[in-house]
């Protein structure tokens, strides 16, 4: 047989491969009947606000929706427990890796110390070690919705994706409103998981691939509420890579809070746009009895960017008698609009494709390296960054440890409703933040980077680290060498000056 | 080069980062991207001397490349392709014939924090009409320029500046591939010879290409940049007895892309809902000096396109002519006119539509072609 022949059959049966694997991707199967919304589980506090947590990291057999699956899971369950906190609070958590690749721990939006036991992704967990993290949340510290997630540069979205993520909740939210108290709160984690011919989490992650998004690790749950009641939900986007872009069929919802942030004035939605380490906290009120659909809708990020298409999420029954329904009418807490207020500095950063390699993102042409620091920043200075995205994709800018306020999208002023911790950056578009790096707490290195973690492993990610006013100087000619603070954090000549008692901040430590 | 000197090149670039590599339970690891285009073109030749002016192509392009990671930063790439080694002869009608399989890249490369490496077998990046240039035909039109598959090493570095925005230069040192990974495999063909002679076929790192990119400039960080000096040294043809009048072929290139996007359609909302809206205008002028070798053969390319991007859908117009200066007789134009269409059906397979007329060496002619695209990895 001529040798070309058998390539021309090898061409064929691949085609013919291509065109099935097409099929795969269209296809969507039709589950079994829609169980009810399950609780996640939970660790909460104790008499002294301290939560112990054991999170052990494991490759297994789990669970994702309706189907089985050999993934990197915490606790044995691709439902993450959820961690219940306070302000004033300390979560001290025991992170038990017995997976065969290094890990560690990131507190998604928490205003706490980047440093030592804390809130530090330089740290890593080698396989099969433990270490402990104790984070200290600060008395002040907005409630809210947040969630941790593995943190580990290169591997991040995998691991994610994969499942070593789960939700936080900082108790208090409702404070400000009495007459929301005892209102039913549910917790909805909002997930993407790659599927794969092998039943084993996908190596390499494709975010338009076809894939089964669950709440709560469920394939369309059943949530229910009474007409007229009212219910506090609060959607964590841990997906690594995709935005949820969330409808209640017929219904609108009232946005209280932001990323754990309670918005200033009543905001209304009839959707809401959850990007990726986005939360929202909606107030949603029972309709006539009846069933209605939750739904995504289909996502498109750009020309260069993802594609994936709409699906159901969940099924909201409303049944039962018509009770009263809560509604707000305290004043919202007020926050200070940073838009009213001289900066001290303004600085701009490109977050750009790169256009010689696909797998490559860069932040002003620079891919992250742990070894480097990228930006100084003066403790107490409230600074303007001006983010532009030269790519025709979305990018999600998000800065660790801070809180900011969005001033502007595509130069337009955008109306202060309260804080953020990320927010997207327009496809050849641009947005202005103003952040404030007032809180002592903060004090050390961190990052800011797109969470859409595919761009951050591929280097969308910079170090910054913020000094006392009298370390500036000297912090900004060390920069490249990776400034004050060390590798690991620890090194650095304020690892004890947040004010805090060592061992009322570190309950593991005997 | 020699195969020993190849080999030996590759094998120092893998030793040089063995020092570097931490067991972190991730690396090393293999990983794979593909995609799998099925094309049909369809061409009708307004040939003067009559007969059949109709020819057709059915055929497969799989685009596989297939990493060895050492670290996140630092891998052994090796890319393949199975299509058609060669186009059809007029009036052919193909289905799947003529497919082989083809080296593209293997080579070492290392992605630091500014600046990415690569020695071995590679494409040279220089000029974008051939990835930014919408349509199916375009990037064989200026192939010309469009190096894939050389022996050398390039080399980028990344500035950045708060007024200028980023400033690449890069510069690519090469040599036309002869090696082993030069030929055709699962099909009949023959891999270059030295004795051919052309453009960088010496055998020795003697051609090479310096590219300037401008882009992510905060005034106006929509626009991006590119000028280039490529020299192609050229070897002697020793098959032919009295070969025509051979000189260093080189080439200059200045390209601008623009893209405008509607603002209101960048907003959160209207891109995740597959309202976005750009128009890119791209133009690019490349002047070459003894093309392919040949003293004298000097042309100009000047490829003009505008895109419409619309969510899922992309529209394109392309037009590139090409400009012979003749020492004798009259210039010469020809031209790619091209009209495109893609649409993104689903993340992962793309449809893609493209009509156009050519005109090349005075022949006219209309092309139709079709592509469906699946993308992947693993």
């Amino acid at each position: 047989m001529p040798r070309a022949f058998s390539v021309r059959f090898l061409a064929l049966c691949a085609s013919a491969v291509t065109l099935a694997l097409s099929g795969c991707a269209t296809w969507h199967s039709a589950g079994p009947a829609s169980p009810a919304l399950r609780q996640n589980p939970e660790y909460t506090y104790d008499a002294r606000g301290v939560t112990h947590a054991t999170l052990t990291a494991a490759e297994q057999q789990v669970n994702v929706g309706n189907e089985r699956y050999v993934s990197l899971v915490f606790n044995g369950d691709y439902d993450s427990p959820l961690i219940r906190t306070r302000p004033g609070g300390t979560m001290a958590i025991r992170l038990d890796n017995r997976m065969d690749e290094i890990t560690n721990l990131h507190f998604h939006g928490m205003q706490v110390s980047p440093l030592d036991q804390g809130d530090n992704i330089f740290r890593v967990t080698p396989p099969h070690q433990v270490a402990e993290y104790n984070v200290k949340l600060p008395l002040e510290h907005s409630p809210g919705a947040y969630w941790y997630h593995s943190h580990f540069h290169g591997g991040s979205q995998r691991q994610v994706s994969a499942g070593i993520a789960g939700p936080i909740l900082v108790d208090g939210m409702l404070d400000p409103f009495p007459e929301l108290k005892g209102i039913k709160e549910q917790v909805l984690v909002l997930r993407n998981f790659q599927k794969t011919l092998t039943g084993k989490v996908a190596s390499d992650i494709i975010t338009s691939a076809p894939s089964i998004r669950t709440i709560n690790g469920q394939e369309v749950p059943v949530i229910d509420i009474r007409p007229g009641e009212t219910q506090l939900w609060h959607f964590i986007n841990i997906a690594a890579n995709q935005y949820f872009r969330i409808r209640i069929n017929g219904q609108s919802m009232q946005v209280l809070s932001r990323d754990g942030n309670t918005v200033t004035r009543r905001v209304d939605a009839d959707q809401v746009l959850i990007g990726p380490s986005a939360r929202f906290s909606v107030l949603v009120v029972g309709p006539p009895a009846g069933s209605y659909e939750v739904e995504t809708g289909s996502g498109n990020t750009g020309p260069a960017g993802d594609d994936y298409p709409a699906a159901k999420l969940a099924v909201l029954r409303s049944s039962g008698e018509r009770v009263a329904t809560r509604q707000i009418t305290s004043a919202y807490p007020p926050a200070e609009d940073f838009s009213k207020i001289a900066v001290n500095k303004t600085r701009q950063f490109a977050f750009q494709d790169s256009d010689t390699d696909p797998n490559a993102f860069l932040i002003n042409g620079t891919r992250f390296e742990l070894d480097r620091v990228n930006t100084t920043v003066k403790l107490g200075d409230v600074e303007e960054w001006r983010l532009f995205n030269p790519s025709q994709e979305l990018h999600q800018f998000h800065i660790h440890q801070v809180d900011f306020q969005v001033t502007e999208i595509n130069g337009k002023p955008v109306q202060f409703s309260g804080y953020r911790d990320n927010v997207f950056i327009p496809a050849t578009g641009s947005i202005t933040v103003r952040i404030p790096f007032r809180d002592p707490v903060i004090l050390g290195k961190f990052v800011y980077h797109c969470h859409i973690l595919e761009h951050e492993d591929g280097g969308m990610m910079q170090a910054i680290q913020v000094v006392k006013p009298e370390d500036y100087e000297q912090a900004v000619k060390l920069e490249p060498l990776g400034g004050l603070y060390g590798e690991n954090n620890q090194l650095c000549s304020y690892l004890r000056n947040t004010g805090q008692d060592t061992k009322a901040s570190s309950p593991l430590i005997k | 080069m020699s195969n020993y000197r190849l080999a030996v090149l590759l094998l120092g670039s893998v030793c040089g980062v063995e020092a570097t590599m931490a067991d972190d339970g991730q690396y090393p690891n293999v990983g794979m991207d593909y995609d799998a285009t099925f094309q049909y073109d369809h061409v009708h030749a307004d040939v003067p001397q009559g007969g059949n002016r109709n020819s057709t192509d059915a055929y497969p392009d799989i685009n596989s490349t297939f990493y060895f990671r050492f670290t996140h930063d630092q891998q052994i790439q090796l890319s393949t392709e199975i299509n058609p080694v060669d186009g059809p002869e007029p009036g052919q009608k193909r289905f799947f014939e003529d497919v082989g399989l083809v080296i593209n890249d293997l080579n070492y490369y290392q992605n630091n924090a500014n600046s990415a490496f690569s020695v071995g077998k590679y494409h040279v990046p220089f000029g974008r009409a051939q990835d930014q240039a919408p349509g199916l035909y375009t990037n064989d039109y200026v192939a010309t320029y469009d190096l894939d598959g050389m022996l050398g090493g390039t080399v980028a570095y990344r500035f950045f500046d708060q007024q200028l925005g980023m400033i690449e230069p890069n510069l690519s040192v090469y040599t036309a591939d002869n090696s082993f990974l030069g030929r055709p495999y699962l099909r009949h063909g023959e891999k270059l010879q030295r004795s051919d002679g052309g453009p960088s076929n010496t055998g020795k790192l003697d051609s090479y290409a310096v590219t300037v990119n401008w882009i992510a400039i905060p005034a106006v960080p929509y626009l991006e940049m590119q000028a280039g000096y490529m020299f192609n040294k050229q070897a002697e043809d020793q098959t032919q007895p009295d070969p025509p009048g051979e000189d260093d072929e080189t080439i200059k290139i200045a390209s601008a892309r623009y893209i405008w996007a509607y603002a209101p359609s960048t907003d959160l909302e209207p891109t995740l809902a597959g309202r976005y809206f750009d128009i890119v205008p791209f133009v690019e002028f490349a002047d070459v000096d003894n093309e392919d070798g040949i003293k004298g053969n000097d042309t100009r390319y000047l490829t003009t396109s505008l895109t419409f991007d619309f969510g899922d859908w992309a529209l394109g117009a392309t037009r590139t002519d090409k400009h012979r200066q003749s020492t004798g007789g009259a210039d010469r134009q020809d031209y790619l006119n091209e009209l495109s269409l893609t649409y993104n059906i689903t993340g992962q397979i793309k449809l893609g539509l493209s009509a156009g007329t050519q005109k090349e060496d005075g022949q006219m002619s209309e092309l139709v072609g079709l592509a469906l695209t699946y993308s992947g990895g693993y």
